[in-house]
């Protein structure tokens, strides 16, 4: 009930009780409300007319790092005492300096600037604008009004660098980039000899083989090496990111991506993300520095979502070039095996980087028999979960999250696939 | 200090108007005054945001029934003010949440404590000098009166929709 009418109730009833029981000192005690209530009305400023001005020291920021909100507001109607303005923080900001709210006295005409600064974790907040109640001086009768302020930040997430990251998938690209193509011509890797035709360079001739052979010459012919395809998928179901009690594993998800996607981008290969939640977040294939902010930005933005429609692995093929290099980064559910294992027999080289949510969950709990227990047996299902996927093929990198994301992932993907195969490399790490 | 004033007020009005209620000698009503303000008090400490609503309706309409029960008028008047002002620091308190160190919290408060002096001061004042008019009621002034509470609830109500759009 508003507070004006919850007065004019209460002087109504001693009002109309005085006249029905005839008696003045009910008036008297309507008296004191009517005055207070008319107060209220008198001192009310029929208009407010406020213009406020943001600005920000960053719109792009990294975690932790502090941005500082600067408000400029002006009062062109009349004065306004108690007005109270609330500028909304974004969910993922802690409050590090200042108030994002004021209680002010504003005299007409009057300018005040006002300062906070928060500091956030990864995510992406757009400013809609700046709640004013103004009112009364007794706040009696209040008007609550929005007003519009542009501005928007985005924290992106952290980037640790990865080295080396070794892919061979059997289709590449026409660019020259760093991925043996399975075709002989200009290269640095031995390939195989062909026949020797002209123009091929005479320091390319194999003098070897071409002994024995009496009427023909044969050239070395080396590896080509180009960019390739590449597409990222990023699990960002609830169901598997979210650990209960507010625990999630999802940023480690979102790490894993932006530094897998950085080091493909820094090997000159065209990459794509996909953000796999509530819907299908497609970031277009692209190369170089433009399309690394395009899936920093996309990255800043994800929030583990639940869909029924996407509460199983569902990937759109037709998104990625045929016989592309997939990467899937989920923290795995154990019926997500089979859709992995039926992409990898499509033809699709797959890596899955697996941050460790049993570990995970487990170093977060106290250390008791039941939890340990616990963890041992759904550690031996993830366990097994991978290994099918290891058996259809698929690269592996179990990730415990309290190792370097660089390290874990450099020790299973520096060295080509079937290299890993052959040395039986690539368990857990 | 607001949030003890809030306390205090609320404690004053209600046990106010059970003393009221005790000497018209309805010593049942007076005792649940009385149990009502613990209540109460607990309320407003929980924040419960019609907590105060409920105890200025509640005390005005005890305050009102105790006259015609034959309560002295200043216990009446004194549990009203005490409660309105109860009530209006509340939402006082409330606004105050919003303040920041830059925008002076206490000289806020200070002034908002003056400006309910000033507007409470003089309506007890009026009320006092209304005391001692003596007023008779005549059918004109019954039918005036009536007509005067009904034409400000309906402008009430119309500008408060207004305000709302």
């Amino acid at each position: 009930m508003s507070r004006p009418f919850l007065l004019g109730i209460l002087i109504a009833f001693l009002l109309i009780g005085g006249l029905v029981t005839l008696d003045p000192l009910w008036l008297e005690l309507a008296l004191p409300l009517a005055v207070y209530l008319l107060a209220g009305f008198i001192l009310f400023p029929e208009k407010v007319n406020l213009a406020i001005e943001r600005s920000l020291s960053l719109e792009r920021a990294a975690p932790g790092q502090p941005v500082t909100v600067t408000l400029r507001v002006t009062n062109r109607g009349v004065r306004l005492r108690q007005v109270a303005l609330r500028d909304s923080l974004p969910d993922f900001a802690e409050l590090t300096d200042g108030s994002a709210t004021r209680l002010l006295d504003l005299r007409q005409g009057e300018t005040v600037e006002w300062q906070y600064t928060w500091v956030g974790k990864r995510g992406y907040h757009r400013f809609e604008g700046v709640e004013i109640i103004a009112g009364d001086p007794l706040g009696l009768i209040s008007l609550r009004q929005y007003l519009p302020t542009g501005g928007q930040v985005l924290v992106l997430p952290t980037v640790p660098r990865v080295r080396r990251i070794v892919i061979r998938p059997r289709v590449t690209r026409v660019y020259a980039g760093n991925i043996p193509a399975r075709q002989g011509g200009t290269g640095t890797d031995f390939f195989g000899v062909a026949e020797y035709q002209p123009g091929s360079p005479m320091r390319a001739v194999n003098w070897h083989v071409s002994a024995r052979h009496q009427q023909a010459l044969f050239v070395n012919e080396y590896e080509q090496e180009r960019v390739a395809d590449v597409g990222i998928i990023l699990d960002a179901r609830l169901r598997a990111n979210d650990l209960g009690e507010g625990r999630s594993i999802f940023e480690h998800s979102v790490l894993a991506a932006a530094s897998l996607s950085d080091a493909f981008l820094s090997a000159g290969n065209r990459v794509g993300l996909l953000i796999y939640g509530l819907y299908i977040n497609w970031t277009n294939p692209g190369y170089g520095k433009r399309q690394r902010e395009s899936i920093l930005h996309a990255l800043a933005r994800a929030v583990p979502a639940e869909s029924q429609v996407f509460s199983g692995i569902y990937i759109p093929r037709r998104l990625f070039p045929p016989k592309s290099q997939i990467v899937f980064v989920s923290p795995l559910l154990s019926d997500d095996v089979e859709p992995l294992i039926r992409l990898r027999a499509a033809d699709y080289p797959l890596i899955v980087v697996s941050p460790n949510a049993v570990r995970y969950e487990a170093s977060l709990l106290p250390d008791e028999p039941p939890i340990r227990q616990a963890a041992r047996v759904l550690s031996l299902q993830r366990t097994i979960s991978l290994q099918k996927l290891r058996h259809a093929g698929v690269q592996v990198v179990d990730w415990d999250v309290a190792r370097p994301f660089d390290q874990a992932v450099e020790s299973v993907l520096s060295r080509p696939p079937a290299l890993i195969r052959a040395i039986g490399a690539g368990g857990r790490l | 200090m607001t949030r003890f004033l809030v306390y205090g007020c609320t404690g004053i009005g209600l046990l106010t108007l059970a003393a009221g209620w005790a000497t018209t000698g309805l010593w049942p009503l007076g005792i649940v005054l009385l149990l009502l303000t613990p209540l109460s008090l607990y309320l407003v400490k929980r924040k419960f945001t019609p907590a105060l609503d409920i105890a200025l309706a509640l005390g005005v309409i005890a305050a009102a029934l105790g006259i015609s029960a034959g309560m002295s008028l200043p216990y009446a008047l004194t549990g009203t003010l005490t409660l309105l002002a109860a009530w209006d620091l509340d939402g006082f308190s409330r606004r105050l949440a919003f303040a920041a160190p830059p925008d002076g919290p206490d000289a806020l408060q200070s002034r908002h404590l003056l400006w309910l002096g000033m507007l409470l001061l003089p309506a007890l004042g009026i009320s006092l000098i209304v005391l001692n008019i003596r007023l008779q009621f005549n059918f004109e002034l019954v039918v005036g009166l009536v007509v005067l509470v009904f034409a400000s609830l309906a402008a009430l109500l119309g500008w408060l929709s207004k305000l709302q759009r």
